[in-house]
């Protein structure tokens, strides 16, 4: 029988250690804020940004004086010191949002931190529009942190080798590993990023100059609508999101970003390195493919059959965009939250929300229960029918292609069968919550669940700085196991309950 | 995806990889324009 071991002090100092060097990156990543703040003159922007910043980089350096250690990490440790972490960074995002005054509650700061970081995109903030412009900034520079992995992107720049952080990779479900060195990997992903923010942002700047915004507004619009798009993010500057620019080469270069965001890296580094047919053979660029024109068929019967739309034209900047936008797990909208309960008819959100379900691919800075499950759960249902079906002496071996040809083995069905459950009991638990309130029904319970369980940041209009604290707290957990995937939070779990009942080792 | 050896990236490989992107977007838009036309031509 196995022993519990508690862990013991330097397991702990261990953890603390590594959690510092994230807050060192969270408070490196508020001075950019602050930069913008002093020359915008927001002055009471760029004071929260500052008490945001020390308390961020006082920790950090702190623990980095009090803690440092060259013990290796543990896959306990990583998964551990991750799901902390997307607990304790968005805690201390938190901070300067509370501080500026447009949260009515710090749980509703908390939540904006949670959104921005796991890339969810649902907002609470007050008065959006007139938000102030390093505020905003800050918003979306959380995204593009948090879609780009915020662990890794800190570690990267701080660790020293990449063996070391192969454990926090892993944890932080990113299990594709692109190139043979860790950080060479996460390279490759800022590389793809980089590369992306600058022709973005031009199209963007260009396409927003032509509908009439000046050159310093255009360019504000298009970094900001970047980050939430490239990152599968959502968030928008203005509170009619993406509807306020009235704009089809906007929409259009928004749905090529967000298709990029949902590529994960590893389709990336195909393309880039002229193996293109690895998309068009790849289990889950497949699996989304087929999904998402079923859901863009029902998507399209259900607004014709409910007379929404009657136009090829409106279909595909309203239907098809928002099926992108839910597919990707991005959550820009085209339609005021409530118009998916009063226009759209009934088919037409259900799609909609399979599609939310599924998100993206797995290892991009996409979310949702991911397609390779999807996929990798249907070829398992195949495989179960064709060993009924053949005779029992036949060796039956299913086989797909990621990268290259896998084996379908028993461990790798179950675990993605087990996170698909975990991730459809989540979005019911969440639908049940919200009924308990008693304010709404159960189509926009069960719309806002999956849409924050899934990290998608559609609204249909539960979500709003006036919704029950307790729903908005049930909302952020949902956030935080959406973005870890399970995994890393039993790990914690765990790992609490050995400290509490574990036996000290000798 | 199978581990690759690294080489040296350069802007032509950026260049396939936006590329690569661009034209799947297209294939997304172009997919989904000719499924609305053909739904909104059979019921309407």
């Amino acid at each position: 029988m196995s022993v519990l071991l508690k862990p013991g002090a330097d397991d702990l100092e261990l953890i603390g250690y590594y959690l510092g060097k994230i807050l060192l990156g969270l408070g490196l990543l508020q001075l950019i804020p602050v930069i913008i703040a002093l020359f915008a003159r927001e002055w009471n922007s760029a004071t929260a940004f500052v008490i945001g910043a020390s308390l961020c980089l006082i920790v950090g350096a702190v623990s980095d004086a009090k803690l440092a250690t060259r013990r290796p990490l543990t896959w306990a440790h990583g998964m551990v010191i991750v799901a902390l972490a997307w607990l304790i960074g968005p805690l201390f995002a938190a901070v300067p949002m509370y501080l500026s005054g447009r949260f009515s509650h710090p749980l509703a700061a908390l939540f904006e931190g949670m959104s921005a970081l796991t890339t969810t995109g649902m907002s609470v903030i007050h008065d959006l529009d007139h938000t102030p412009i390093s505020e905003d900034l800050y918003r979306h520079l959380l995204q593009f942190a948090g879609g780009q992995g915020i662990v890794i992107v800190v570690l990267s720049l701080f660790a020293a080798g990449g063996a070391r952080i192969a454990t926090l990779y892993v944890s932080e479900a990113r299990d594709e590993r692109i190139l043979p060195n860790f950080i060479r990997t996460a390279r490759f992903i800022f590389l793809v990023a980089g590369t992306f923010m600058a022709l973005g942002t031009l199209a963007l700047f260009i396409a927003l100059w032509a509908v009439g915004f000046s050159p310093t507004r255009a360019i504000y619009h298009a970094i900001n609508l970047f980050f939430s798009s490239f990152d599968t993010g959502g968030f928008s500057v203005m509170q009619s999101s993406i509807i306020y620019y009235h704009s089809f080469s906007v929409e259009i270069i928004v749905m090529l970003l967000m298709i990029a965001g949902t590529l994960s890296f590893g389709l990336h580094f195909a393309l880039w390195n002229r193996n293109p047919r690895e998309v068009l053979r790849h289990l889950e660029a497949r699996t989304l493919a087929v999904t998402s024109t079923l859901f863009f068929l029902g998507v399209t019967y259900g607004l014709l059959r409910a007379g929404t739309y009657d136009s090829t034209d409106a279909l595909v900047r309203k239907g098809l965009f928002t099926l992108v936008s839910a597919a990707s797990s991005s959550g820009h909208q085209v339609n005021v939250g409530e118009t998916y309960l009063t226009d759209w008819g009934v088919l037409a959100p259900a799609a909609i929300v399979g599609a939310m379900a599924i998100g993206g691919m797995a290892s991009s800075t996409a979310g949702g229960i991911k397609a390779i499950r999807i996929g990798i759960a249907f070829k398992t249902l195949v495989h179960d029918i064709r060993r009924v079906l053949l005779p029992e002496s036949a060796l039956v071996v299913s086989s797909y292609h990621a990268g290259r040809r896998q084996i379908l083995r028993a461990d790798t069905s179950r675990a993605a069968t087990s996170v698909l459950l975990l991730f459809a009991f989540t979005h019911l638990f969440g639908a049940v919550v919200g009924l308990l309130y008693g304010d709404y029904d159960i189509t926009q319970t069960l719309f806002e669940s999956v849409s924050v369980g899934s990290n998608i940041g559609i609204s249909i209009g539960v979500v709003s700085p006036d919704m029950p604290h307790g729903l908005m707290a049930t909302y952020t957990a949902m956030m935080w196991l959406g973005r870890l995937e399970y995994v890393a939070v039993f790990a914690l779990l765990g790992y609490l309950f050995s400290l509490a009942r574990g036996r000290a080792a000798t | 995806m199978r581990r690759q050896q690294a080489r040296r990236t350069t802007w032509r490989d950026a260049a396939r990889g936006v590329a690569g992107v661009v034209l799947l977007g297209a294939a997304v838009i172009v997919v989904g324009g000719v499924i609305a036309f053909v739904m909104t031509v059979v019921m309407t």
